[in-house]
């Protein structure tokens, strides 16, 4: 369900700066940036202030590591939203045709073992969490 | 099965704070991919999805 308000955002500020990063980007404004707009009092800056630490912050992993690690949470959630946008920030960072096959097979992609190791503690956080 | 999991990750060389972080990324993904297909985000085009790949590296995300 995608709510007018968080469409078109749900005050004046949020409208102009929705149609002010749409031309700067050249595309629609991804639904996610827009909800990240919406009631700022509820969860758009604490929720982003956590997702900047987690991707962005100090890490022995790199930015695209940690990209590719949130586009196998979404591919395990069946999130194409997610996929597609975390997938696409990975690539700036490693080659396409080793994001490709993790997203395919992760037990078989060219990636280090810590990397496909950890993708399984992840998997099953993700889909087997049952204890 | 995760804590058997979790040593065969240190004994491939994952750190402990490598465990933490991606741990961190994978909890914090677990919520995000839930709004997004509970408000049924619409899904960019590939060019589209490249651009915002762009500003998300530049601007981050707080």
């Amino acid at each position: 369900m995608r709510l007018p308000e968080i469409e078109r955002g749900d005050s004046l500020r949020s409208r102009a700066l929705i149609r002010i990063i749409s031309m700067a980007l050249g595309a629609r404004l991804p639904d996610a940036a827009r909800v990240a707009f919406y009631h700022k009092d509820f969860v758009g800056p604490v929720l982003g202030a956590w997702t900047q630490d987690a991707m962005r912050g100090p890490s022995e992993w790199s930015v695209a590591e940690r990209e590719l690690m949130a586009a196998m949470v979404a591919k395990w959630n069946s999130c194409p939203f997610c996929v597609g946008a975390h997938r696409a920030i990975a690539v700036r960072g490693m080659d396409n045709a080793v994001a490709d096959a993790c997203l395919t097979d992760y037990h078989t992609a060219p990636i280090s073992e810590a990397l496909r190791a950890t993708l399984a503690v992840l998997e099953t956080m993700t889909l087997h969490l049952t204890n | 099965m995760k804590a058997a999991q979790a040593q065969a990750a240190i004994a491939a060389g994952t750190t402990r704070q490598q465990l933490t972080d991606a741990a961190a990324v994978a909890a914090l993904f677990n919520i995000i991919t839930r709004y997004a297909n509970a408000l049924d985000f619409a899904i960019p085009t590939d060019a589209e999805f490249e651009k915002a790949a762009a500003m998300m590296l530049k601007r981050g995300y707080a």
